[in-house]
């Protein structure tokens, strides 16, 4: 094929890839229709839908903050408006067009870069929207900073700052140094596993290198100027190296910095060992790998157990584990529910939500299920889901708590306006019921063993504008609020002693998560509730409570780095999830009374009478905010134009554009080029294609108008003359995230000479149907787990001409099983047929199908493969050094393989095969190189059988280097 | 009158007779007048005050587009208005002329600052390169010398024979005018962004710790030291001779009046934002804006606040003071007048871009720069004629 053709092929695949994303591959799924308006401020565009109005409002208050704020720090206006899309929880958001991505649930927003669109979700918690916000933009301003200094400078194709750099300035500038960046940073430092700038590569992208670079903004601004960061984007111009950026800006190259900023670490937190501890050398480790988080305990049938979220072997599973007694090591572990494959549990939130199970040996879950969470009830005994409630406004839910009676559970949901708070739903009545409702962010409820109270953390404090928790009580007979704890730092994860005369909760007061402890006084309780603050009256109310002069109040842990999520158990220990060297594990805290006992008091907190609950800003009735629907607009995405230089095919060029909407929802991509040698054919040869796609509803669709004509070459029909023009319509309905069912429609003109030998022409109708899936999870190099399929079936006829008449049958499966956390068995089927007239070929060979064979040069209007692979780590870290440098890869995987197939016509004589070891390495976040070596083999004469002898291993080695993921 | 204006009255003519853009030379004709804008600041002082020229309402008379974005200071001698662009050249623009009429292009293409001296010298510093301050003659196009300076972020300062230099690399120094020796240097303690200011005897200057120094300019000694906030000082001191106060403008968003003699403070202004640009001051008025949008009027003796107004955006550029009036640029791309005891919008252009290229006096005009690449020149509605 000329490279001309090659081009067309792959504008033309564009849109089509766009629209199925490719092959195999998850879904975007449009679960909601969003009615799209448009809140002009003073310096945004802010995109919102009705439901939600009351949120943009408030972000829209905290934008313009922002901006104000940053306008100042950067010494720089934004002289444009901001476009700035809301989206009111974090589901919601993930069903964003304005990136072709999907988004993790770990992604808080993004700035994107092409249209300066900022978008955002809330969820829950406005302290937090506030932050993000206030991230993104210090984004939006860096940008521009950026821009304007190689614009002013006239330099064009600078590398920008790196990664860690923006990143970690966005962390910085947006909120305080907090107790989760001390965590990391703490950990690193005392681990010994933080990152030097002068290799930073190794951990791109990650959230350590967010949290490394946050604490490098800060070394900067507390040691050379925080002015310095500023001039860091502004110099960026000086030369390509960031690293004599560095050294012009702050006087010293990445290697002095790193010496400066390790030792400035170390005489910060190596002080820290001595009055506080590692979790690992003062409590009982009950889990090993992956993230292990949320404990719940709960004994039923005679039997204690632990129930908790793992991502131990990839997927995020719900396992059950025996409770450990009697010093016994060994934990086995047995999974409940398998999270991350299926539509009904597509994850778990597994840092946010906790999980409940009660003494009826009933488990209660949060997973998101179809574009909503959805509540799960599961018999432990026999992992059978007993119900699965999702409601009609409510989208995201987190940590349902089972009430002592075990019917009921309260948990947190975040409703379509992105509003936070309690809710009771009873499993007999069916009936929910709403316990607190407006904008605070009420969280993590715990019944109280009574069953009278509920305790939750709420940012309802006077301090919560700036983000704090403080503990509340929720009294469910008269509906009272009463402070359990009040302090500007975060009260979070309550979780109530078996007989409800103590509460555990883990909290930041002195800088790291620690566990806190506040037992039930001996003498009534003073209290004093949020609606009669003033004149608190004396009760008798028997719960423990901080605010109490009489209750104890003590710090159980005194971990240098955190502990979260307590869990009661009935032997007077604690579980809780503490981090450690970069990992969240279960953990055992034993003799709770008696290490109360010997903690420290604390002084009891005090509550002042003028303390209120702060109240959101919002833009409201401003004269410089209106209201405008969402219209679209189209701007421009990418636009290109090229010539390409080819002895055969001579010169041809075009052009390329693609345009989208605000919202990323609509899409046209056009193409015009040129594949003429001479002047005579410059009319015919025109190649013009004009797609459009939308993705705006579930059923994406895409529509479009082309005119091909080319010499075209492939190995089955040499060089040849095709002129093609028609039009094409295609559908994709995702049934869920892993599945999905395409068609499409094309119908052309073609006209196709085969030098020399014949013409013909056709009015061709062809028709595709496709069943796709792929819940696979991916690794350095390729998947490792899961399984992904394609079944194809259409036709393509001639109506006119009845030249041309073929059906296809296509089968691709591929399943991964995970042997080890490191290692996995792969396997691929796949076959490929077209039968009847003129039915085209297929082609394999080479590295991604039959390897160590040359790349389609098998080719055959039939196909089988069948390719075997033992993946497994190969090289974890290499590194050559020079006295000029030195060059570092890691994660190099290897690979033993088996493949076997064939391409025929008519009769299948023989299976080829190949054997061998192949190894790859990633390069960058998208590049892997494969390199393969083996032995081919030939089976012969296979319709008579296989017998040993036909069995032919060839003789010699042969090799293959190439790129591409494993399949 | 200032110090600068000690040296003599000259005045220059212009012959240019360089046939390669890159070459600008001059001849010494006639004596200068006292107006020339030889520096930052307008002066040795850098008070940006004039006590006469263009008057609201102005118009544009002339819009020049350079290849880069100019620099923050302009310079002008006699008809020739000396443009530093950001892409390592300085352009010079000839009134009578009225158009671009040679360019200079450094050693090497980075941002560099200018000043002039009257002798027809034209004294440039840059911000990357191993010899960063330079010496060009004029008259004789040519480089009459090139040092070591470190890396210097804001204009050197020539007077009487000398050149004074700040450098990042944590020194400040002295250096011969004629042979670019280096006759003393003043070791600090960090970080030094904006050129000094220079009384008859005294070198002031603040550094990126807060720290102002003032140096005897003969000998490169300590005269006194004095700490003005904890943040960094990015923009050049000001000197008011008549109070006897130094004014430090500073990041921590406070305004610092410091005695010209001992280096106390006589009084601090709190404002909103951090202080980008130096202030402007004039008889008993200081005017000073900070990152916020907002103009303070303050009482130049005592810090008390004559009055304040708020802006959407926050100003590019230090004040200029004519007379009554204050000219700035804005980083919404708008260009003000304002008068001075009140505040008071006199009259406002929009320009092409964030204005950030300190506006000064250029014989009958008023020179301004916006990042768009755009020199303007702005004259009295009353005055010349549209291009």
């Amino acid at each position: 094929m000329s490279r001309g053709a090659i081009l067309i092929s792959l504008l033309l695949l564009l849109p089509q890839a766009a629209l199925s994303q490719y092959y195999f591959g998850r879904n975007k799924v449009q679960y909601d229709n969003f009615d799209w308006r448009i809140l002009k401020t003073r310096h945004f565009d802010i995109y919102y839908y009705p439901e939600m109005r009351e949120l943009a409002e408030i972000g829209a208050a905290y934008a313009e903050e922002a901006y104000q704020r940053l306008v100042n720090k950067f010494n720089q206006t934004i002289n444009r408006r901001i476009p700035l899309i809301f989206y009111s929880n974090h589901l919601h958001f993930q069903q964003t067009n304005t990136i072709p991505n999907l988004i993790p649930p770990g992604v808080g927003g993004f700035f994107e870069f092409l249209k300066g669109r900022v978008v955002i979700p809330a969820n829950g918690s406005l302290a937090e929207f506030r932050r993000v916000i206030h991230h993104e933009m210090v984004h939006v301003f860096s940008h521009s900073k950026v821009l304007r200094a190689l614009k002013d400078h006239r330099k064009t194709n600078f590398p920008g700052p790196p990664l860690w750099f923006t990143e970690g300035l966005a962390e910085f500038w947006a909120e305080d140094w907090d107790a989760e960046a001390e965590m990391f940073i703490r950990d690193a430092v005392l681990s010994g596993y933080l990152v030097p700038v002068s290799e930073m590569y190794r951990i791109y992208g990650t959230f350590l290198m967010y949290k490394e670079g946050q604490a490098i903004c800060k070394f900067i601004s507390e040691t050379f100027g925080d002015e310095k960061l500023l001039q860091l984007l502004e110099n960026v111009w000086m030369t390509d190296s960031f690293s004599e950026v560095m050294r012009f800006t702050l006087g010293v190259d990445y290697k002095k910095f790193d010496e400066l900023w390790l030792y400035w670490l170390k005489k910060q937190k190596y002080p820290i060992l001595q009055n506080s501890d590692m979790p690992g050398m003062v409590t009982e480790r009950l889990t090993h790998k992956g993230i292990n988080t949320k404990p719940a305990y709960v004994e039923y049938d005679g039997k204690k157990r632990i129930v908790l979220v793992s991502n131990r072997m990839g997927y995020s599973n719900i396992y059950e584990m025996a409770y450990p007694e009697n010093g016994r090591r060994r934990h086995d572990m047995r999974v409940i529910i398998k999270g991350e494959r299926t539509s009904e549990f597509e994850s778990f939130n597994l840092l946010r939500s906790k999980i409940d199970a009660n003494d009826h040996g009933e488990l209660v879950f949060i997973a998101k299920s179809k574009g909503k969470d959805a509540i799960y009830r599961v018999d432990l005994r026999t992992t059978e889901v007993l119900d699965r409630i999702q409601f009609e406004e409510l989208v995201t839910l987190f940590s349902p708590n089972w009430s002592p009676d075990g019917r009921r559970i309260v948990f947190t949901a975040v409703d379509f306006g992105g509003q936070s708070d309690l809710y009771i739903y009873n499993f007999d009545t069916r009936a929910l019921e709403k316990l607190t409702n407006d904008f605070y962010d009420d969280r993590d409820p715990a019944w109280s063993p009574n069953g009278k109270y509920i305790a939750f953390s709420s940012d309802r404090t006077a301090t919560g504008k700036h983000g704090a928790y403080n503990l509340f009580l929720y009294d469910l007979e008269t509906g009272d609020i009463a402070y359990l704890t009040y302090t500007e730092h975060n009260d979070l994860t309550p979780a109530w002693s078996p007989d409800g005369r103590a509460l555990v909760f883990t909290s930041d007061r002195d800088g790291a998560y620690n566990l806190w402890m506040v037992k039930i006084p001996e003498q009534p309780v003073q209290l004093a509730s949020l609606e009669k603050l003033g004149d608190a009256p004396m009760t008798d109310l028997p719960y423990p409570c901080a605010l109490d002069q009489k209750a104890k109040f003590k710090k159980l842990t005194n971990f240098v780095t955190g502990a979260f999520d307590p869990e009661w158990t009935r032997d007077n220990s604690i579980l809780f999830t503490a981090f450690e060297r970069f990992s969240f594990q279960l953990r055992r805290l034993r003799n709770v009374d008696r290490v109360f006992e010997q903690a420290e008091e604390q002084a009891p907190d005090s509550l002042l009478a003028s303390v209120e609950p702060w109240t959101m800003p919002r833009l409201t009735g401003n004269s410089d905010v209106t209201t405008v629907s969402y219209k679209r607009k189209f701007s421009l995405d990418v636009a290109q134009s090229q010539v390409t230089q080819d002895p055969i095919f001579g010169t041809s060029g075009g052009a390329q554009l693609a345009i989208s909407d605000m919202l990323g929802n609509h899409h046209y991509y056009f193409l015009i080029y040129n594949t003429a040698t001479t002047r005579q054919d410059f009319l015919k040869s025109f190649n013009i294609a004009v797609t459009k796609i939308d993705l705006s509803h579930r059923t994406n669709t895409a529509f479009g108008l082309y005119h091909f004509a080319g010499n075209y070459f492939n190995f089955a029909e040499g060089i040849f003359f095709e002129r093609r023009y028609g039009g094409f319509g295609s559908l994709s309905y995702p049934i869920s995230v892993f599945r999905r069912i395409e068609a499409s429609l094309n119908v052309r003109m073609s006209d196709k000479e085969w030098y020399g030998i014949r013409r013909r022409k056709a009015l061709l109708v062809s028709n595709f149907i496709s069943y796709v899936k792929d819940n696979s999870l991916w690794g350095a190099s390729g998947p490792i787990d899961g399984e992904r399929f394609n079944f194809t079936l259409g036709n393509t006829v001639d109506i006119k001409e009845s030249n041309v008449n073929f059906y296809t049958l296509i089968a691709d499966y591929r399943r991964y099983f995970r042997l080890s956390s490191q290692t996995t068995y792969a396997v691929r089927l796949w076959t490929a047929i077209n039968q009847g007239k003129e039915a085209l070929p297929f082609f394999m060979g080479g590295s991604w199908d039959l390897r160590l064979y040359p790349r389609w040069r098998i080719w055959g209007k039939k196909l089988f493969l069948i390719s075997q692979e033992f993946r497994f780590p190969f090289i974890d870290r290499f590194a050559i050094s020079f006295p000029f440098g030195g060059l570092r890869f890691s994660s190099i995987r290897g690979a033993l393989f088996v493949d076997m197939g064939n391409a025929w016509n008519d009769r299948l004589e023989q299976v080829l095969g190949s054997i061998g070891f192949g190894a790859r390495l990633r390069l960058g976040g998208f590049l892997v190189l494969r390199y393969d070596i083996g032995r081919r083999f030939v089976i012969n004469d296979i319709r008579t059988g296989v017998r040993p002898k036909s069995f032919d291993l060839q003789s010699g080695m042969y090799q293959q280097f190439f790129f591409g993921w494993d399949f | 009158m200032n110090a600068m204006f000690r040296i003599g009255i000259v005045s220059l003519t212009l012959v240019l007779l360089a046939a390669a853009c890159s070459k600008v030379r001059v001849q010494v004709d006639t004596a200068a007048d006292d107006r020339a804008w030889l520096y930052p600041g307008g002066g040795l002082l850098h008070t940006a005050f004039r006590p006469d020229g263009p008057q609201p309402p102005l118009k544009i008379q002339r819009i020049v587009k350079l290849n880069a974005a100019p620099g923050e200071h302009l310079a002008a001698l006699d008809s020739l208005l000396f443009i530093p662009i950001k892409n390592g050249r300085v352009a010079v623009y000839e009134a009578r002329r009225g158009k671009l009429v040679g360019k200079l292009k450094y050693p090497v293409g980075v941002e560099g600052h200018i000043a002039i001296h009257p002798d027809g010298f034209l004294l440039m510093s840059l911000r990357l390169g191993h010899q960063t301050l330079l010496c060009y003659d004029l008259k004789q196009a040519r480089y009459l010398w090139k040092r070591r300076a470190g890396l210097v972020w804001g204009p050197p300062i020539p007077a009487d024979s000398s050149v004074y230099v700040v450098s990042k690399f944590k020194h400040a120094d002295r250096y011969d005018l004629q042979t670019g020796r280096r006759i003393w240097r003043f070791g600090i303690e960090s970080q030094a962004y904006a050129e000094p200011a220079l009384t008859g005897s005294a070198m002031i200057f603040a550094t990126d710790k807060g720290r102002v120094h003032a140096v005897e300019r003969r000998t490169g000694k300590a005269v006194w030291e004095a700490q003005a906030g904890t943040r960094a000082v990015m923009v050049a001191p000001v000197v008011a001779l008549d109070h006897g106060l130094v004014y430090i403008a500073s990041l921590d968003s406070s305004l610092y009046a410091l005695d010209l003699e001992s280096g106390q403070e006589v009084w601090r202004f709190r404002a909103g934002g951090s202080f980008w640009k130096a202030p402007a001051v004039r008889d008993s008025v200081l005017i000073a804006s900070d990152g916020m949008g907002t103009l303070y009027a303050l009482h130049a003796a005592t810090g008390q606040l004559l009055w304040q107004r708020a802006f959407s955006a926050p100003f590019g550029t230090t004040p200029l003071i004519v007379g009554g009036t204050v000219y700035l640029g804005a980083l919404d791309k708008m260009f003000y007048a304002f008068e001075l005891t009140s505040g008071r919008t006199l009259w406002q252009v929009a320009l092409k871009g964030r204005v950030r290229t300190n506006p000064m006096v250029f014989l009958n005009s008023i020179v301004v720069g916006s990042e768009d690449r755009y020199i303007y020149f702005l004259v009295q509605e009353d005055m010349g004629v549209n291009d």
